[in-house]
């Protein structure tokens, strides 16, 4: 019986074959489009995101309280913090970087600039914030002294520093004498945080501590999850367990309040481009299958006179239209994720446009995301845009009474 | 080759010949030091800026005591009378008469020009011991001059790579010095002249500092000592912050 | 003849002309719409990041815009305004000295911009004055009066009345300082901007920072602000070469901002371009259902002497009709929108936080309705239209007629 019904919806369609692959194409094109679009614009909000929470905020940050509001080396957390038992052993957590900040002066013979000093443990944050996808020259390395310095490529651009070259860091300690220090640039990294690239100086933690005259304590710990979506959870557990009012938990759209509205509005923008796309669509099938309804009355008039029910009628030409669309689909995935894997590997190069992207914390490369619910989305959108295309075009047949049309041709 | 000889020849002939000679680059420095500076000195200078517009004058009376503590009072001109500078160690103040403000100079501002001049606030705070911060060595003499090349020691903090310290023989002390960067460029020349007696020692009376980077050939700074006195006791209380206001007066 | 041929036909096919019509209009509405929307907003983020304080024309010493100092001045301003004050497109010129010096408050030494302007005029080539929140805007009168940033005396806790001093030195690197009064507090909505400025009246500072005749930036605001890189262009030729001085059109001193927005609007029209793909293909397809429904008359036409080319022009004109019955609504229905929207902005107090984040302070994005623009959108969907009408109406006239009267 379905047997029956498929052959005779395959053969419908193979009959007006320009028609059929019209509208395949059609859903198909449309399909690309708007994957490759949702792809590149996804893969762009990402990595906006990824950028500030790797380099700063983490998922979840830690601070001692009022420290956003006044920075000052007297607003520290303790070293024993790290201690705590849900820091250590939460299983949420899969890494965790602690930093000590202070402003400071960087100098060579030439210039001299403001910089975020960055005291790091720099095994931890090289895993924790990704380092070694960033470093633009030079390496990751504070050297055997650790008097190595790791500049933002902005502020090496800004103070005309290559490797290798000394630099003088001078900085208020909590004595508040300002003592200076000698560094060596081994690494320039680009991290694509505009902020951070013109003003980021990462160097030992141990030897920021003692430059400043502190002993032990750190500014911020920031943690990154294995799974994002528990942030909300994990900073529950630890506003309990820590339950301490000197400590701040904040979230990274607590402190990025405009990364998180931005994926909002992209996620909302996204799925009003497809509603848009798949209804105009689903006109153009619309179209089709009423001609093709249309014109075959006589042949569906035949078929029920012969005793065939109006379900069957009404299943193969539902069958006529979700294979126009199930064609268009693999059409326009197939050639999507191809595109899209190639954007995934090798990025969309927007170096043209260098100086507009980083004013908005944009890389030059965009690579792509291909995320599973764009497909679901386009398959559910396409299939009910093609259920919706018989309705009309069934009623009209089942008004027109084939019997009667039978008798009138 | 010979050209080499003939240096190595009359490194070892004069080596053996003169006693303070015997003595390595790191004494000579030290010795040029104490003379330059002493245990303590009181001056009085000018100070003349210059730049395409013209040139400024100001005059100043500073006390200092060994290379870490000095004091500066402004005497001229009258709209910056009483302006009184303090640096202890790695510290520098400044107590303005016009605002009665006693202000550190934090961090950010330590590379701004010191009054305008080609010094910044960061030489007068670091003003280092060349004998500590850097390693000598003789890398050239003639009959008058000998030519100390100090390159800096790894951990000290100092923005040059490189001075070049000619030094005279008769005086032991300098007549010019050339900080290069670390890629070995010329960034300014301080060139000490009109040697005479002041203060009981013989002490060159003009200083001049000429930045040789690229678009500041037209700006100079010269300073021009008036008096001087060595060695001189100095009040603790000079080397106070309680003096900044009290001394401005 | 034709033209009563193709109203019949139209007529005839409801369906078809119909959906046509509407996707046209709907796709020029979107597109005018979405065009004079991306101009309008992107003008306007552009224009506030202008106005707040960079302002449309600078001239400066040559090179100190790469590195400022007392060496790249604008050493003779008395000349400079001179020759600006004989261009007719110049409708003010007003100079700035910006220096770096150190504000000091009971609590906070801090280093700042502090910037003397000439107040008055000021207030026409930036926002500066709108910017008050609280106490006053300066005067040409006043004295030790200072106009700070919300942030920067937030850093100093200093408000309206309190007392600052600052150290700083002047344009001949002598040593200036002086007590202040904050006479007033502005915020801009840039955030670094309000971290990090002060501004004081030119005559009071005049005297203490020896400026005498020098500025750093002289502002030139132009009688048609479109102009104003002809403008920029003009002043080069006719500033005499041996003052010294550099000019730049915002175009220049903004290029970063300037490129992001062309990113924007590039993302905008792939955007749209994606829905007018798919809304071309529907046109195609209802042409196509449409030519084969009536296969069987253009062979009765062609069957009674009318040539092909008499046939496509038939279809062809049809479809113009159609295309423009479309199009036309459908530009005025978008520029109805812009227009509106331009007179009543959107409103984005939501969004104002993001802008901030990069230095955009804009809560109001207008609408820009253009003539031009809406014209050339309509050119562009009429070919578009065409274009995709053409493939089936090519296939048909191919046909011989006795095939196509066999046609069912």
């Amino acid at each position: 019986m379905y047997k029956l019904i498929w052959h005779m919806a395959w053969n419908a369609l193979g009959r007006r074959r320009g028609r059929s692959l019209l509208v395949t194409l059609m859903i198909g094109a449309s399909l690309w489009g708007l994957l490759f679009m949702e792809g590149i614009y996804d893969g762009m909000t990402e990595q906006m995101i990824d950028n500030t929470v790797k380099s700063d905020s983490g998922n979840l940050s830690l601070f001692a309280q009022g420290y956003r509001l006044d920075p000052s080396l007297d607003r520290l957390l303790p070293d024993s913090l790290l201690n705590q038992q849900i820091l250590r052993t939460n299983p949420l957590i899969k890494s965790r970087s602690i930093r000590f900040s202070h402003t400071g002066l960087l100098a060579t013979a030439h210039a001299a600039r403001q910089v975020q000093i960055q005291g790091v443990p720099l095994e931890e944050e090289i895993v924790h914030a990704g380092l070694s996808d960033k470093l633009a020259q030079g390496r990751l390395h504070f050297g055997s002294d650790g008097n190595g310095a790791i500049l933002g490529h902005g502020l090496a651009g800004k103070l005309r520093v290559s490797i290798g070259q000394k630099i003088i860091l001078s900085a208020q300690d909590r004595q508040q004498n300002i003592n200076s220090l000698v560094l060596k640039v081994n690494g320039i990294i680009r991290s694509g945080n505009q902020p951070i690239d013109d003003k980021i100086l990462y160097m030992d933690i141990e030897q920021c501590r003692e430059f400043l005259g502190v002993s032990q304590g750190f500014s911020q710990l920031s943690l990154i999850l294995h799974n994002p979506d528990n942030t909300a959870l994990l900073q529950e557990q630890l506003l309990r367990e820590l339950d301490d009012s000197a400590i701040e938990i904040l979230r990274w759209d607590q402190l990025y309040p405009a990364l998180l509205q931005g994926r909002q509005v992209m996620k909302t923008f996204n799925l009003i481009c497809n509603l848009l796309v798949f209804c105009v669509a689903g006109l153009g099938v619309w179209g089709v299958m009423t001609v093709s309804v249309l014109e075959r009355l006589r042949e569906f008039g035949i078929m029920i006179a012969v005793g065939t029910s109006f379900q069957q009628i009404r299943a193969q030409v539902l069958l006529e239209s979700t294979l126009l669309g199930l064609g268009g689909f693999i059409l326009g995935a197939g050639s999507g994720v191809a595109t899209l894997l190639w954007f995934v590997e090798h990025g969309l190069n927007l170096e043209v446009f260098q100086e507009g992207l980083q004013a908005f914390g944009m890389d030059t490369i965009i690579y792509a995301i291909i995320r599973p619910d764009y497909f679901t989305t386009a398959l559910i959108a396409i299939l009910l845009a093609c259920t919706a295309s018989v309705i009309l075009p069934l009623r009209r047949l089942k008004q027109a009474r084939p019997v009667t049309i039978l008798n009138s041709q | 080759m010979q050209l080499l000889l003939r240096y190595s020849l009359i490194g070892l002939i004069l080596f053996s010949a003169t006693p303070l000679v015997a003595a390595d680059a790191e004494s000579l420095l030290q010795e040029m030091e104490d003379r330059l500076y002493g245990d303590t000195a009181i001056i009085k200078l000018a100070m003349v800026v210059g730049n395409r517009r013209g040139e400024r004058r100001m005059e100043m009376e500073s006390y200092s005591s060994g290379r870490d503590r000095n004091f500066i009072k402004i005497t001229y001109p009258a709209k910056d009378r009483g302006i009184t500078f303090l640096k202890i160690d790695n510290g520098l103040w400044q107590y303005v008469p016009r605002i009665e403000k006693i202000i550190k100079i934090p961090a950010a501002m330590m590379l701004q020009s010191w009054m305008g001049s080609d010094f910044s606030n960061d030489d007068l705070v670091r003003e280092s011991l060349l004998s500590r911060d850097y390693h000598s060595s003789i890398s050239a003499e003639d009959d008058e001059t000998w030519t100390l090349e100090l390159t800096a020691r790894a951990e000290a903090p100092v923005v040059w790579g490189r001075l070049l310290v000619v030094l005279s023989r008769e005086h032991l002390l300098p007549l010019r010095v050339d900080y290069y960067d670390e890629e070995n460029q010329l960034i300014r020349t301080l060139e000490y002249s009109r040697y005479s007696e002041m203060g009981g020692r013989i002490y060159p009376a003009r200083w001049f500092m000429q930045p040789r980077e690229a678009g500041q050939e037209e700006r100079w700074t010269r300073i021009d000592v008036m008096e001087a006195a060595f060695d001189l006791d100095i009040p603790e209380e000079t080397f106070s912050k309680r003096a900044l206001k009290r001394l401005s007066r | 003849m034709f033209l009563d041929l193709a109203w019949k036909n139209i007529c005839s096919q409801r369906r078809r002309s119909l959906v046509t019509v509407l996707l046209l209009l709907f796709a020029t509405a979107i597109l005018v719409f979405s065009g004079a929307f991306m101009e309008g907003s992107h003008r306007q983020m552009i224009r506030s990041a202008v106005e707040i304080y960079p302002s449309y024309l600078q001239i400066t010493g040559n090179g100190y815009r790469d590195e400022p100092g007392v060496d790249r001045l604008v050493f003779d301003l008395a000349a400079l305004n001179n020759v600006l004050n004989a261009q007719s497109e110049v409708a003010l010129a007003t100079s700035r000295y910006e220096s770096f010096a150190l504000l000091v408050s009971d609590h906070q030494a801090l280093g700042a911009l502090l910037a003397a302007v000439e107040p008055d005029k000021e207030a026409q080539v930036s926002r500066l004055k709108q910017s008050l929140i609280r106490g006053e805007y300066l005067s040409n009168n006043d004295q030790n009066q200072v106009y700070l940033g919300r942030e920067l005396a937030q850093r100093l806790k200093v408000d309206v009345g309190s007392n600052l001093a600052f150290v700083g030195s002047g344009a001949d690197s002598s040593f200036a300082a002086d007590r202040l009064h904050v006479k007033g507090i502005f915020q801009t909505g840039l955030f670094d901007f309000d971290n990090s400025s002060a501004f004081v009246n030119r005559t009071y500072i005049e005297p203490l920072m020896a400026l005498d005749n020098t500025a750093s930036h002289v502002i030139v605001l132009p009688h048609n602000p479109d102009q104003v890189q002809d403008l920029a262009r003009l002043l080069s030729q006719r500033l005499p070469p041996e003052l010294g001085l550099e000019v730049r059109s915002w175009q220049e001193t903004m290029s970063g901002l300037v490129e992001a927005m062309t990113v924007d609007s590039i993302f905008g029209y792939l955007t749209l371009s994606v829905l007018f793909l798919v809304i071309l293909f529907v046109i195609t397809i209802y042409t196509l259902l449409a030519i084969m429904a009536r296969t069987r008359e253009i062979g009765i036409l062609r069957a009674i002497g009318s040539s092909q080319r008499q046939i496509f022009t038939l279809l062809l004109l049809e479809g113009l009709i159609l295309t423009l019955a479309g199009v036309i609504p459908g530009g005025m229905l978008g520029g109805a929108f812009a227009w509106y929207f331009q007179e009543n902005p959107f409103s984005f107090s939501a969004w104002e936080e993001q802008f901030k984040q990069y230095n955009l302070a804009v809560s109001t994005l207008p609408a820009l309705f253009s003539l031009t623009q809406i014209l050339r959108d309509m050119i562009i969907m009429t070919l578009a239209a065409l274009m995709a009408m053409l493939v089936p109406l090519l296939r048909v006239t191919r046909l011989r007629p006795t095939e196509a009267m066999r046609h069912v």
